[in-house]
């Protein structure tokens, strides 16, 4: 007793706020360089960077027409990157919800729909730095791009469709056409027999 | 009062109890997991099954099983367990050997007078008089082997036990002391070896403390958290489960192929960690080989990777699920037996039986039901079979492949007669087994009927679970047991969408009676009368060619007109609703039909918002089926 010095209880606080301290700065390193490591959701986002490269090309400088409808490119993919996340949304909340997916791809999702809408601002402010007020109906009509292309995708498969439809049609056809034929040859040869048969009384 | 004092256990009197029942907590629960582990069946079996057929690559199917029930058996858990069960028989031998001290033993007045103790007052009087006649000091003369003390002792000790039941005082002080002396020393001991808590034993105590506490504890707890975290709730790895989603997410759900979903299949983690350094393309094409049923140079590393497909396929489609795409889940399902009969997807049913020439029913147009139709010269024709032997294993399977017929399927709301809208309903499926081989009277009309009971009407979904079990599949070519089951789809056919998250049926009767399965509706009924078109698909995840389709209609309809009036009376409130009621009633003449679900309604709100303020309707839908 009395043996401890004053110094113990400081010695041991210095001790555990240092290992907290360290703790906490390893593990926020560590969060960020997950982070950091996330694969993106989307790939290169590819009409952005040609819109970019267009807009920066001084010698010769691009006409305004061209650096326009590289931004309207821009804002197509842009929508369509958005609509893929709101129509992916719920199915990944319920998901991640229930525990049928992982922590990860949540983040991941959760990121890039943080991109989009910072890139979504961006492409905005050059329509507007373009023309003021533009952004109002630059989306919009990017919108309907985009409505456009799926259609006209659509209606390319429809002729492999037809195809697929028909010989499954085809085949349907044949054997419910072999079987009929199998039951009227049995029906045929009991008839026969039984023709036999009466004769034979 | 009483001398007490701690004392810890240098004679090693008590720890050892102590220790025993802490290990023993933890070896029970854990031996009692591992038995029921090594008792899961690895094997579909079925005695209907057993007709001696051997696949071609049987041998290699055995001894992977057998390097399973090895791996299962010698795991480092059971070895862990086998060394607690050592630990716990020496800790018990040495309790033992150990004689119990002589202060350690309590008094008991009855053991000592040997009488029971229900005994009387008379009882004990005449034990004890027996007793001192017997054993008094003065008596004994005849007794060589023990000494005179100790029969003194013994004597004193029988009239204290007489007189703690007889005497008042004696009496009190053995009820509140437990001995007829009064308080005895007590002794409270603490069950740690006394070498632990000296002086030279500090360091090691604080040691083990801390890394116990310090490390032990964390690294259980982080194993286990990043374990929980690493696989899913369906059991499938996180990253699997991401690519799955992911690729879903990202290709219009109509353009995946049989191909594709392979593919996707063949990218699992846990590929990569079953076989490190297999590729994605290897286990494609060791896929592909296990599906033509071809052998391969490492066929044991082939059945490997299959034992893991159809819990990851399993796992596909929950995550499909949530996409609610009918098609997608169709071919999920449909992969599903193509890996447990070991056949290309979509092909002919037929290949799922044994002994057959497999050229000839690949291309054949023939299935089970037509089969069964033919005589057994043709079905041989039919099968490529040359021996009458072969061709009764092959009838043997054939007809006694489970088919569901549905019998019928109504909407239902407990304790009602029809089903109003906005009403919580769910659906009731009344079907049957039948077997390809046996034709089925018409079922009775009364099975069909759903009545109302007490506990149906509390817990509608409690009839679910009064069938039997599935009885184990036929797959010869599967390496591991895979659990039967049906999996339930509720599909709207315009959209061909699924309406409810597919559930799964595993108890049914298999002789033939009706069996009732009902699925509860998660949404509320729509809120306009009127009638509802949708599919109820059995899809099995066994056999090929055995699902069953169905129609129903939601038959949405006013409430009748007796509530109606309650409503009146009771609720003057409820005027309104009332009115909307006498509405209704009028909109009943002349049903519509619409195919719309209400949820619907929500979607389309959220793509117009997204979109221009007032977009083609026409085209709104279009999008909506091909986003499907």
């Amino acid at each position: 007793m009395g043996k401890i010095s004053l110094y113990a209880p400081i010695a041991y606080l210095v001790l555990l706020l240092s290992s907290l301290a360290l703790f906490s700065t390893i593990y926020r390193r560590r969060k960020v360089r997950r982070l950091v490591g996330l694969k993106p959701w989307f790939d290169e986002h590819d009409s952005r960077d040609i819109y970019l490269s267009l807009k920066a090309q001084t010698s010769p400088k691009v006409p305004e027409k061209m650096v326009k409808a590289a931004l309207l490119r821009r804002a197509t993919e842009d929508v369509r990157r958005i609509m893929s996340l709101q129509e992916s949304k719920p199915a990944l909340a319920e998901l991640h919800q229930r525990g049928a997916v992982g922590d990860e791809i949540w983040t991941r999702f959760l990121a890039a729909e943080k991109v989009m809408d910072a890139e979504i601002m961006e492409c905005a402010g050059e329509a507007n730095f373009i023309k003021p007020g533009w952004a109002q109906t630059l989306f919009p009509s990017a919108a309907e791009i985009v409505q456009n292309s799926r259609i006209r995708e659509r209606l390319a498969q429809v002729p492999e469709l037809q195809k697929e439809e028909r010989e499954k049609w085809e085949r349907v056809r044949e054997t419910v056409l072999s079987e009929l034929e199998n039951e009227i040859d049995t029906a045929a040869t009991e008839t026969e027999a039984k023709k036999a048969n009466k004769k034979k009384k | 009062m009483s001398d007490s004092r701690y004392s810890y256990d240098e004679n090693a009197e008590v720890w050892p109890y102590f220790a025993m029942t802490l290990l023993s907590l933890v070896l029970l629960p854990s031996t009692w997991k591992a038995t029921i582990r090594a008792m899961k069946p690895e094997k579909n079996y079925s005695p209907k099954f057993e007709n001696g057929y051997k696949p071609e690559n049987y041998d290699d199917v055995e001894k992977f099983r057998m390097k399973n029930r090895k791996s299962k058996i010698f795991s480092k858990a059971n070895i862990f367990i086998a060394l607690g069960w050592i630990i716990l028989i020496v800790v018990a031998y040495f309790i033992h050997i150990q004689e119990t001290p002589e202060d350690l033993k309590r008094f008991d007045p009855y053991e000592i007078l040997g009488i029971p103790y229900s005994a009387t007052d008379r009882e004990i009087k005449s034990r004890y008089r027996k007793l001192s006649l017997k054993f008094h000091p003065d008596k004994i003369r005849n007794i060589f082997n023990t000494t005179r003390e100790v029969m003194e002792a013994q004597f004193v000790e029988m009239t204290k036990a007489y007189k703690s039941l007889t005497d008042e005082d004696t009496r009190k002080n053995y009820l509140d002391y437990g001995h007829p002396d009064g308080p005895q020393p007590m002794k409270h001991g603490i069950a740690l070896p006394k070498w632990l808590v000296e002086e030279r034993g500090t360091p090691l105590v604080i040691l083990g403390y801390s890394f116990l506490v310090g490390v032990a504890l964390p690294f259980v707890v982080w194993n286990w958290w990043s374990g929980t975290k690493q696989y899913t709730k369906n059991g499938i790895h996180t990253i699997t489960a991401a690519n799955i989603f992911e690729t879903f997410a990202k290709s219009s759900v109509e353009n995946v192929t049989f191909d594709s979903l392979i593919r996707l299949l063949a990218n699992s983690q846990e590929y990569k960690i079953l076989i490190p350094g297999v590729g994605a393309d290897a286990v494609y094409g060791y896929l592909l080989a296990y599906l033509s049923r071809d052998k391969v140079d490492n066929e044991l590393k082939k059945l490997a990777i299959v034992s893991r497909s159809v819990a990851i396929l399993d796992g596909m489609l929950d995550i499909a699920s949530a996409f609610k795409n009918a098609a997608l889940l169709r071919k999920i399902i449909t992969l599903t037996q193509a890996f447990t009969q070991a056949l290309p997807p979509e092909s002919n049913e037929l290949l799922q039986l044994p002994k057959i020439d497999k050229e000839r029913v690949i291309h054949s147009r023939s299935t089970l039901k037509s089969l069964f139709s033919l005589n057994d010269k043709e079905q041989q024709k039919v099968l490529g079979i040359d021996r009458d032997d072969d061709l009764k294993v092959a009838q043997s399977v054939a007809f006694q492949i489970p088919s569901i017929e549905i019998l019928d399927a109504f909407f239902k709301v407990p304790g009602e007669t029809v089903v109003t809208p906005n009403s919580i309903a769910h659906l009731v499926i009344k079907f049957r087994v039948a077997y390809t081989g046996a034709t089925l009277p018409p079922p009775d009309p009364k099975d069909l009927e759903e009545v109302d009971n007490s506990v149906t009407i509390k817990k509608p979904l409690s009839t679910n679970d009064i069938a039997p079990q599935l009885e184990p599949i036929y797959a010869p070519y599967l390496p591991i047991y895979l659990r039967p089951k049906w999996t339930v789809l509720l599909v709207n056919p315009r959209e061909n969408k699924i309406v409810e998250p597919p559930s799964t049926v595993t108890r049914m009767y298999t002789d033939g009676s009706v069996s009732t399965y009902k699925i509860q509706l998660s949404a509320p009924m729509p809120d306009q009368i009127g009638q509802y078109r949708f599919l109820i698909e059995f899809r099995s995840n066994a056999y090929v060619g055995a699902d069953a389709v169905r129609s129903v209609v939601l038959n949405i309809e006013p409430a009748p007109t007796v509530e109606e009036i309650e409503d009146d009376i009771s609720d003057p409130e409820e005027d309104s609703i009332a009115g909307a009621m006498a509405q209704l009633r009028g909109g009943k003449t002349k049903k519509k039909t619409v195919d719309v679900p209400s949820e619907d309604d929500s979607e389309e709100e959220e793509e117009s918002s997204s979109e221009e303020e007032d977009s083609d309707t026409d085209i709104n839908t279009d999008t909506e089926d091909e986003e499907s």
